[in-house]
């Protein structure tokens, strides 16, 4: 087996993207340009699993590891490889991206989907880059393709919004390239994996680790840095919003792990406590503000927060168990939103818009719409049987283990989520039928269907994602894991 | 292996009907819903020959969550069996009803398939070897409610008591996560079997504070699972669902999943919390006994009366009377059971009435139902030989060392009887308000409420006289001075609340008017309007309307600055330079910065 795909490498993630970007942008493929990209997706996703099937050399190493050194005297390189983390969330991304372009099916245009596959390329870029400067730069490679994609095809408010989103994170990248910089110059290497052997003193991995983390708290977007979101997830495009809140916001989470965690533990275990009460009360506080909006995206929005929230809280609560939770939980989010994203799309193509009515009826109708956004929803709220479950399990319990208040203040979430989930269901879908609406089409249900069916086989099975990091049975922090 | 299929075959039922549903038909669906349940109770009932060589079963279908012991894996010791049978036995028979009950219309699909999943998932509270998985059950359970309670979604009252059923549910459940958190966390496991262990094993007493917690916090969630006080709220507005529905809430599943916990984890939970849960159970069945004497709906009566029988079963199982918490379920899933398909007969019949000051007279136009609901009523009166009679004493007997609670079964006891009466009569006897059209039941309704009848009226015998075992030892007889009293209080309620209502008595009128107070509850749910629901609402729109947008101004306002210091060093420079470089010049700055401070 690992023979068979040991000429996969973690290059080939970013590069297989940019051929189908240059081929979109450059040849006339017409509607063919869709496809493309959809491919696209799907051989990224592919390539992910094909290299978790290959184990690295050395055990915990990195799989499909490649490494070239260009500026010694700098000590830059090209250097790739992905671990355990990256690799789940490059499969999810490429999942996402297939289904987006999908979706994308209204959208004409090859620019479009050239730009589509650009950002697909630069989130697999920061998922494998292994040295700093080049981390940094598909950082900054994925707000591009992305600004355009919200600048020229977003709904009424995209212009505000996406100047907003792009001072907002080009803020927090300017910390983290001062961070960088600092790092790499006095370690004389920006080499991730040489880095994680470099001693530092806990004054200075703290203050490293708040200069990361100001571009990933950002990017996640951690409470209270997330003025930008609800703005964007409201003026973007559909696939470009479930993308954005699939795939994106995923690439901080595994920032924080890799580079925050992995490189400054002391400092952010110093920093935890503050952290993890930073998480907590986002996760609630998204959930309550998100229990009042009159708009299915904004709902969603809060939700999404909500929930990255609560992934940052796993991380921070710094054990190998609380990394594991994180993943699941971004794997999970990644699936839900994009699945609710879609089904809020087909809502609105049936309601003429976002507007969250009372008693709209719509379950009368469009009885298969009711179903697959009720198992959406299920999942968003945590129902067993769904991965929803399995994450904010996993997290809250290994918040838990080590902070005790903090994890049981989180726990009360579920109950708030009940009320917006089930919400969002009973305005939509209860009442007298006030019209007639058509049902889910084949296609649509194409589309959702294969994200619901994933939601519940790795609710299930959710091995098939925590087995890729390593767990631990009690509270061992992250970096002795190491 | 046949443990295994017990949640499987129902599980498959209800994706089976998810999936295909669309295009078998009502009847079709309705028919592969039962069919599954019915495979389940086959199989179950097949495993009584094993289960009697080993007392302990186990089975694993693979490995679930990363945290230890959070398998998928299943163990049928104790009650489990008996549960088991009656989980589904009882289910069948329910969806068996449905085909008859259910009007047509596409719903069938999204019914039956509900139902399967409802029954998978409370096998899954009785057989699960570990408390995630339990959990699983007990929140799919909460799930399965919702979409049943909601069913005719056309009726924003349904759908509002579907909400309120999960959210209030949903208290308890995170009241159960923290409980489930704080064992993984000082026992190192979730497996029921290696918690038993460890909470016999005289740890420190850290580890029994801890347990402590925990158990209180389990309790919380079986409180709000079962409909006790304070977190019964949910359970009076469940009657919007379907009434069959109500019967598999009511009597085989759900509610009564609070009773499986404290039976399952007796060993595990506190003796100060158990004791707690028996306490609560009293004031629930007394309380709730009080407010069914008020109801003027034909279902509430018994919705209510589910509480106050259900807090029965707490008093038992909290005083370590295992065999007659079991005792008392299982009759009272048999007699309940009756009572709602009694009862949707009775709606069915009348074109949907369940007014009880509308109905009357039926007794001679619906014979059978009227004797199948007489013999549910007397098991409500626990008036022998009727089931509800012997699981009472049972319960009586584990309560003699404690007056007070006593002192409340046997009022509790002597109010039911008299509401059990009072709704017979007023049903089946008084004379009616107004002449009806009067459907008979089709057979496919009829022979479920027969086979449930027979249960409720002979099953307590037979496991009195020791005929069927419940997998559990009964610990012990009942005196016979407490089988008197507790007898004769109970003809002596069932008498009056016929005498008063078999021709509206003014004295009956006059009782309607003091009782009538207690027809709401006693205002628990406007009290928690105020309490809870008020300001759940003002703190959300405080956070929206309040933080939410501050937050937006502050970043909008910074916004504002930069780009305008941004155009001040356009002008300087004349070329297209962007924030994006003034706030690397800000990085810059922290940069150097930093290194000054080294």
């Amino acid at each position: 087996m690992s023979s068979l795909f040991s000429f996969v490498g973690a290059s080939d993630l970013v590069v297989v993207p940019l051929i189908a970007a240059a081929a979109c942008a450059l040849l006339p493929l017409g509607g063919l340009a869709r496809w493309v990209a959809v491919a696209s997706g799907i051989i990224g996703a592919g390539l992910a699993i094909a290299l978790a099937a290959v184990s690295p050399p050395v055990p915990g190493g990195l799989h499909g590891e490649d490494q070239l050194v260009w500026a010694p005297s700098l000590g830059a390189g090209y250097h790739v490889g992905a671990d355990g983390f990256g690799l789940a969330l490059l499969a999810l991304g490429g999942v996402l991206f297939a289904i987006g372009a999908l979706a994308s099916g209204t959208i004409r245009g090859r620019g479009y989907f050239a730009l589509w596959c650009a950002l697909q390329a630069a989130v697999a870029g920061v998922f494998v880059a292994q040295d700093l400067l080049l981390f940094f730069v598909f950082w900054e490679a994925m707000l591009l393709p992305l600004a355009l994609l919200l600048w020229q095809w977003g709904g009424e408010d995209r212009r505000t919004a996406t100047l907003r989103f792009l001072l907002y994170t080009m803020s927090g990248s300017a910390l983290l390239l001062a961070g960088i910089l600092a790092l790499g110059v006095g370690a004389r290497t920006f080499d991730i994996v040489a880095l994680q052997d470099h001693p530092l003193g806990a004054g200075t991995q703290v203050g490293l680790a708040l200069l990361f983390l100001a571009a990933f708290a950002v990017k996640l977007p951690l409470f209270p840095f997330h003025a930008w979101l609800p703005r964007i997830y409201v003026a973007a495009p559909i696939p470009v919003a479930l993308v954005l809140s699939g795939i994106v916001a995923k690439t901080a989470a595994y920032g924080i792990i890799r580079l925050c965690v992995g490189l400054f533990p002391l400092g952010m275990e110093l920093l935890a406590p503050g952290l993890v009460a930073l998480a907590v009360v986002g996760t609630l506080y998204a959930a309550f503000v998100a229990t009042q909006q009159d708009d299915t995206r904004r709902l969603i929005a809060y939700s999404s927060l909500s929930h990255l929230n609560l992934i940052g809280l796993g991380i921070f609560a710094g054990t190998a168990a609380g990394a594991q939770g994180a993943l699941v939980a971004s794997v999970s989010h990644g699936l839900i939103v994009a699945a609710l994203f879609l089904l809020a799309g087909m809502l609105a193509a049936r309601t003429g818009g976002f507007a969250l009515g009372h008693d709209r009826g719509l379950g009368a109708t469009a009885p298969v719409l009711a179903a697959c956004f009720t198992l959406a929803i299920a999942g968003a709220i945590g129902v067993p049987g769904t991965i929803g479950f399995a994450g904010e399990f996993l997290v809250l319990a290994a918040t838990f283990a080590r902070y005790p208040v903090a994890g049981a203040l989180a726990t009360t979430v579920v109950v708030v989520a009940a009320v917006y989930g089930l919400g969002l269901l009973r305005r939509t879908f209860a009442g007298p039928p006030v019209r007639r609406v058509a049902d889910l089409s084949w296609r649509e249900r194409g589309l959702v269907i294969p994200l619901l069916v994933l939601i519940v086989v790795l609710g299930i099975a959710p091995g098939l994602v925590s087995d890729l990091v390593p767990g631990g049975g009690g509270p061992v922090p992250a970096a002795e894991m190491r | 292996m046949t443990l295994l299929l017990l949640p499987l075959l129902p599980l498959g039922g209800a994706v089976l009907i998810a999936l295909a549903g669309g295009r078998l038909g009502r009847r079709t669906t309705g028919a592969v819903g039962t069919l599954a349940i019915a495979l389940a109770f086959g199989a179950a009932l097949s495993m009584v020959g094993s289960i009697a060589d080993r007392p302990r079963l186990e089975a694993q279908l693979g490995p679930w969550l990363p945290i230890p012991g959070a398998d998928l894996s299943f163990v049928l010791e104790g009650a489990g069996l008996a549960l088991a049978l009656m989980v589904t036995g009882v289910s069948a028979l329910i969806a068996l009803y449905s085909i008859g009950y259910l009007p047509h219309g596409p719903g069938a699909q999204r019914y039956f398939a509900a139902l399967d999943l409802f029954v998978a998932a409370m096998l899954l509270i009785v057989l699960a070897d570990n408390l995630v998985l339990l959990f699983a059950g007990w929140e799919l359970v909460g799930l399965c409610s919702y979409l049943l309670i909601g069913h005719e979604r056309e009726r924003p009252i349904a759908a509002d008591a579907a909400v309120k059923a999960f959210v209030v549910n949903r208290i308890g459940d995170a009241a159960f996560l923290i409980g489930i958190f704080i064992f993984a966390a000082t026992a190192s496991t979730v497996n029921i079997g290696e918690l038993r262990a460890a909470a016999t094993l005289h740890l420190g007493p850290d580890t029994g504070t801890a347990f402590l917690v925990a158990s209180a916090l389990l309790l919380v969630g079986a409180l709000a699972k079962s409909a006790q006080l304070p977190l019964h709220v949910w359970l009076p507005d469940a009657m919007e669902g379907p009434t069959p529905v109500s019967a598999l809430i009511h009597a085989a599943t759900m509610v009564t999943a609070g009773v499986v916990l404290l039976i399952r984890l007796r060993a595990i939970l506190s003796p100060e919390v158990l004791f707690a849960a028996s306490v609560i159970g009293a004031a629930t069945a007394l309380f709730a006994a009080l407010v069914a004497l008020a109801q003027r709906d034909l279902k509430r009566v018994l919705a209510w009366s589910t509480i106050s029988q259900v807090g029965l079963m707490f008093v038992a199982a909290g005083l370590g009377a295992v065999f007659a918490a079991l005792f008392h379920l299982l009759s009272h899933a048999f007699f309940k059971a009756t009572l709602f398909l009694g009862a949707g007969a009775v709606i069915h019949a009348t074109g949907g009435e369940q007014d009880l000051a509308r109905l009357g007279g039926l007794g001679r136009r619906l014979r059978w139902t009227a004797v199948t609901f007489a013999v549910g009523a007397l098991g409500l009166a626990a008036i022998p030989p009727a089931s509800g009679f012997f699981s009472k004493e049972a319960i009586a007997v584990a309560t003699i060392d404690q007056p007070l609670l006593l002192a409340a079964l046997l009022l509790t006891s002597a109010l039911s009887a008299f509401y059990a009466a009072r709704l017979f009569t007023l049903v089946f006897l008084a004379p009616a308000a107004a002449a009806q059209e009067v459907h008979r039941p089709p057979a496919v309704m009829v022979v479920p409420l027969t086979l449930l009848a027979v249960l409720a009226l002979g099953f307590g015998a037979l496991v009195s006289a020791q005929v069927v075992p419940l997998g559990l030892g009964r610990e012990s007889e009942t005196p016979e001075w407490l089988l008197f009293t507790s007898g004769a209080l109970a003809l002596a309620g069932a008498l009056l609340g016929w005498l008063l209502y078999r021709r509206g008595l003014p004295g009956a009128a006059a009782l309607e008017r003091v009782t009538g107070r207690a027809a709401d509850g006693f205002g628990v749910d406007r009290l928690y309007g105020v309490a809870f629901l008020r300001p759940f609402i003002r703190v959300a729109r405080e956070l929206d309307r309040g933080a939410e947008r501050a937050n937006e101004r502050v970043v909008d306002g910074v916004a504002r600055l930069v780009v305008r210091g941004g155009a001040m060093v356009r002008r300087i420079q004349g070329g297209p330079v962007r924030g994006y470089e003034a706030l690397l010049l800000t990085g810059a700055v922290i940069l150097l910065a930093f290194w000054s401070l080294r």
